[in-house]
């Protein structure tokens, strides 16, 4: 991959940091990245990650724009309620670094489809909504041996895992899905949309860290923030012998869907 | 008044599968733009807004069409009619599924998009007053429509290079345009024969031409044999594969005028042996004899007399005459469309033209009714009161909607609107005047055939401002055609300024001349020069932020949000500059028996040659021994020309030109090779040799490589950023040297580059820059 002029130009600020320079930005053209939902979290990791100028960035979500959305879903615009997300949030990518190459795929992710889909990709951002996907991207980012960085936001509040191979897992640290029931969903609970913007970023700051290969990434630790007390924090999480997933005796070995829907209101 | 093809029902049916197909996503976008865009359907700069262009022939519609499209557009929610410089109509803010619509609403009226845009053969046009004017030898409105007719049927007219133009003027003074179009014909009579004297290859445009004559009498029958081997022509030698390269004067430049001629005659007489065409001339719609209206009185009398002498012409026809409907920008809405479409009906089919100047023409109107009219026009909000040359300043749509703009043209144009209406200027005057604006190079404002024309470019302080080039003195028709020549450039801040002060000259002298073109060519270019002159200084951003704002923003200009267009735009331009010497000069030097002269012709495309293509490595040579040594190093030592022609070039950096008229082959060698390469450059401005070449670069540079990139010119951060891309083209320990300037490079770039763990050789100042030479770490 060489750059042109145009190219040279645009990630100029990239290829002054000494952790990025040339080879790091090639590496980023070269890059890919799957995103998981384009709601809250996913728009803001999808812009960072098109202006980064990430190669190749699939998106996923079988939803379309909703007013609903709008409050902290960034990369869509009120002329696009009811359209589909991943259409919606393609065409701002597309017209905002055409290096980008997009793929749109309006589906949800499922034990049967998601391993075809994480297969092509280099890194993966969670950016969905509920615990039984979250689980299911964890269960399948460590089968297929894929990095991915996990993320969660409610009310003023959120936390991010990064995953790679040999690391402790999602489910290391959460074992496995709440009771149904015991969490409020999102749409009870509420969110402030900047809070989707920090974390969001954070997820796409450390996929192009994975990228690059530079620095250290968010492994064995989980950070948490909470915007309302001004608590910012990391905290140490241990890979676990008992992860039913990755630990000495794993009980999992194929994928599964869960039935609990957290955050169904949406899905319906 | 055409006749659509037969073909055009089902094409909008497959439009409207793609359609589906699109939005469903079975097929690709591009694939469907390929359909979309020569349907005459345009995405606009919002997302998701299209609009539909409208054939209109001659700029010919009737009253109940109009009335029509009206109500089309308003039925699928669009607030805006637009009249564009081919006397057509665009509908614009549509949603794309009801395009279809629209397509069909169209069709059941007559009118078609098909051949709107794309490469294809667009509206063909025709003089403003065919038919009504005492000065034309005969209407060519008749020829135009069979013309259409016959091309418009064929399918492919709809997948040539590029689009392919085509006008017509009913007399010498070419009115239409045709010697600035593809092919354009001019009304002629010989030994009591209608027929046309014919231009080829013209067109506005980067790198613009004044077509050739390609005859001077053909038999008006003979117009369809010439637009199908003009056509065959462009399909055959026009360039496919670049756009940029593609209208038919690239294959004038690259073919040479008498190869492209000897081309076309092989095809002409082919055809001509081989089909009969038939050559059907339409009729037009006759002047309805009686119409029930009440005749109208005006309120004010003394306003009325003076709108009647700015808007109201007499036609050749006693008792008829034509009236001037101004709209700004040729923008319209819907509902406006709709009453005028209605008020005119009772006038008959034959009362409207839209004009190049994007305003609607009203003919055949009884004169009893001019008063009927003007009552009406105020009523729907046309402007009746200001002089003409305020309604007829054209502009592209500039970059507030163009994503290749560089100027906002339209502000620049509503600001000089205002200013010419409190100038104090006679006006009235002024009333032929063509002011042209165009936000960029590209000639969408067509500036390149106007009285006073300007094309927006970047200017440069210490920091960018929006400014213009200013092209004058275009000599439209009477045999001579001539395209507008720079005369300088102003910032977009004094550009109404300078245009009332050379209105103002030209004013002055009006008397003793007949036209601007006669003005210019009698000392208004120089006036004009010196007029640009006096704008020439711009003050600092602390001193005066206005030269910094372009008309119509609040914010300071840039380029930023603009697409990648109008960069390579400036860029082509400074490359055609030399490109265009090198062609005069290899014309001329023909002609030329004189050894001295000859030899600094000569020279002349030496350094044209040597220069034309060092924008492209970012070098600027601010002084000619520059130009030669970034020649010598970036292309002959290079390897991307042969080194043979370092006599040459080494020759003309001396001065010493004596030697160069025996090396004239060499000297033309050197030339064509350059032009060669320019040709094949692809997009990202690579040569075919340099492509072939990278590969084995890296592989060599085993050992130490001295490697080096002149950075000078070039500001901070992008100096330390071209250095780390040269760097990252070495291996560990290998060696760089790169030049910089003095001040601010040179104190950030040597730090940055040792920060980064480099070594740093030697730093040493040479002249008014620096060389600094890094080894790898």
């Amino acid at each position: 991959m060489i750059m042109n002029e145009q190219q040279i130009e645009r990630y100029s600020r990239h290829i002054i940091l000494s952790n990025v320079g040339v080879e790091g930005q090639e590496k980023i053209l070269d890059g890919k990245v799957l995103i998981i939902g384009a709601g809250g979290l996913g728009s803001p990791a999808a812009l960072y990650l098109a202006a980064a100028g990430v190669g190749t960035i699939g998106i996923i979500d079988g939803d379309v724009v909703d007013r609903t959305n709008l409050q902290r879903q960034v990369i869509h615009f009120t002329p696009d309620i009811g359209k589909p997300k991943v259409i919606s949030a393609k065409e701002k990518i597309e017209l905002m670094n055409p290096d980008v190459k997009v793929n749109a795929y309006q589906d949800l992710v499922v034990a049967s489809n998601i391993s075809e889909y994480i297969s092509e990709y280099d890194f993966i951002i969670d950016g969905t909504d509920n615990f039984p996907t979250k689980f299911l991207i964890n269960d399948a980012c460590v089968l297929n041996g894929k990095a991915f960085s996990h993320g969660g936001i409610i009310r003023f509040s959120g936390q991010t895992l990064t995953y790679t191979p040999g690391n402790t897992c999602y489910r290391c640290v959460f074992h496995e899905p709440p009771p149904k029931g015991s969490v409020p969903s999102c749409s009870q609970a509420g969110v402030l949309g900047a809070i989707a913007g920090m974390l969001g970023t954070i997820q796409a700051a450390e996929a192009l860290k994975y990228l690059t290969g530079t620095g250290e990434l968010l492994t064995n630790r989980l950070y948490y923030f909470d915007t309302l007390k001004n608590n910012y924090r990391t905290i140490d999480v241990k890979r676990s012998d008992d992860c039913p997933v990755c630990g000495k005796h794993p009980t999992i070995s194929e994928l599964q869907d869960i039935e609990m829907p957290a955050c169904d209101l949406k899905q319906l | 008044m055409y006749t659509l093809p037969s073909t055009l029902k089902q094409e909008i049916g497959k439009y409207n599968d793609l359609i589906k197909e699109y939005q469903s996503k079975k097929i690709d976008p591009k694939e469907f733009k390929a359909f979309r865009v020569p349907m005459g359907i345009y995405e606009q700069r919002e997302d998701g807004t299209y609009m539909v262009r409208v054939r209109c022939s001659a700029g010919f519609i009737t009253p109940a069409q109009l009335k029509r499209v009206a109500e089309i557009a308003q039925k699928y929610g669009s607030q805006l009619i637009h009249i564009t410089t081919r006397q057509e109509l665009q509908i614009q803010n549509l949603e794309l599924k009801d395009t279809y619509h629209v397509l069909q609403g169209l069709y059941a009226i007559g009118l078609a998009s098909r051949g709107g845009g794309g490469n294809t053969v667009r509206n063909i046009m025709a003089s403003i007053d065919a038919g009504i004017s005492n000065d034309e030898v005969f209407d060519v409105t008749p020829y135009n429509i069979a013309l259409t007719n016959y091309l418009i049927a064929q399918p492919d007219s709809w997948t040539l290079p590029r689009k392919y133009k085509i006008s017509f003027s009913g007399s010498d003074s070419d009115n239409a345009f045709a010697a600035f179009n593809d092919l354009g014909f001019i009304a002629r009579v010989k030994d009591g024969q209608k027929g046309f004297k014919v231009y080829i290859g013209g067109s506005l445009g980067s790198q613009p031409m004044v077509g050739h004559v390609l005859f001077d009498f053909v038999p008006a029958e003979d117009i369809l044999y010439i637009a199908d081997a003009v056509k065959k022509l462009f399909s055959r030698y026009g360039n496919r594969r670049n756009k940029h390269k593609a209208r038919l004067r690239f294959v004038f430049y690259k073919l040479g005028k008498e190869k492209v001629f000897e081309l076309f005659n092989q095809i002409y007489d082919e055809i001509k042996q081989s089909k009969q065409l038939h050559f059907e001339l339409p009729l037009l719609p006759s002047v309805s004899p009686t119409i029930n209206l009440p005749v109208g009185v005006p309120a004010d009398k003394g306003a009325f007399t003076l709108w009647e002498e700015r808007y109201v012409t007499q036609q050749k026809q006693a008792g008829y005459v034509s009236i001037l409907i101004p709209f700004e920008h040729g923008d319209v809405e819907p509902g406006v469309v709709k009453s005028l479409g209605e008020f005119l009906i009772p006038f008959g089919e034959d009362v409207i033209r839209f004009s190049m100047r994007q305003n609607i023409h009203l003919r055949n109107i009884p004169k009893q009714y001019i008063a009927t009219v003007y009552n009406f026009l105020q009523e729907i909000g046309v402007d009746t009161t200001q002089s003409y040359i305020l309604n007829s300043l054209v502009s592209c749509t500039g970059a507030n909607t163009c994503r290749l703009g560089i100027c906002l043209s339209k502000g620049a144009s509503g600001r000089l609107r205002e200013k010419l209406a409190s100038s104090g200027l006679g006006l009235d005057q002024l009333k032929d005047i063509r002011i042209n604006i165009s936000g960029c190079p590209n000639s969408c404002g067509q500036q390149t055939n106007a009285d006073i024309g300007f094309y927006g470019k970047v200017g440069r302080t210490d920091r960018m401002f929006p400014a213009y080039n200013v092209v004058a003195g275009a000599v439209i028709g009477n045999g001579n055609p001539q395209l507008a020549e720079l005369v300088g450039s102003v910032s977009a801040w004094d550009m109404p300024a300078l245009t009332i002060d050379i209105l103002r000259s030209y004013l002055n002298n009006k008397d003793t001349n007949h036209s601007f073109s006669d003005y210019f060519k009698a000392g208004g270019k120089e006036e004009i020069k010196s007029l640009c002159q006096k704008y020439s200084k711009i003050p600092d951003f602390r001193e005066d932020k206005n030269y910094y704002f372009d008309w119509g923003s609040d914010q300071i200009f840039s380029l930023a949000g603009k697409g990648t267009g109008e960069c390579s735009a400036g860029l082509f331009d400074m490359i055609d500059v030399d490109y265009n010497t090198i062609r005069q000069s290899r014309d001329e030097i023909k002609k030329i028996t004189d050894k001295n002269k000859a030899a600094s012709l000569l020279a002349k495309i030496v350094t044209a040659s040597s220069r034309m293509l060092l924008i492209t490595k970012g070098i600027e040579p601010k002084d000619s021994a520059g130009i030669f040594d970034g020649f010598t190093e970036r292309f002959i030592k290079a390897g991307l020309v042969s080194g043979k022609y370092s006599e040459v070039v080494d020759a003309v950096k001396n001065g010493d030109y004596a030697g160069l008229p025996s090396q004239k082959n060499l000297v033309l060698d050197l030339a064509a090779d350059v032009i060669d390469l320019y040709e094949n450059m692809d997009d990202s401005l690579q040569f075919p040799a340099e492509k072939e070449k990278e590969q084995p670069k890296e592989e060599e540079a085993t050992n130490k490589v001295a490697l080096k990139k002149d950075l000078r010119g070039v500001a901070c951060p992008m100096n330390f950023v071209k250095t780390k891309i040269e760097l990252s083209k070495l291996k560990s320990d290998d060696i760089l040297e790169v030049l910089l300037d003095d001040g601010e490079p040179i104190e950030n770039v040597p730090g940055s580059v040792k920060g980064e763990g480099h070594k740093i050789l030697v730093q040493e100042r040479i002249g008014n820059y620096w060389s600094v030479v890094i080894q790898k770490r």
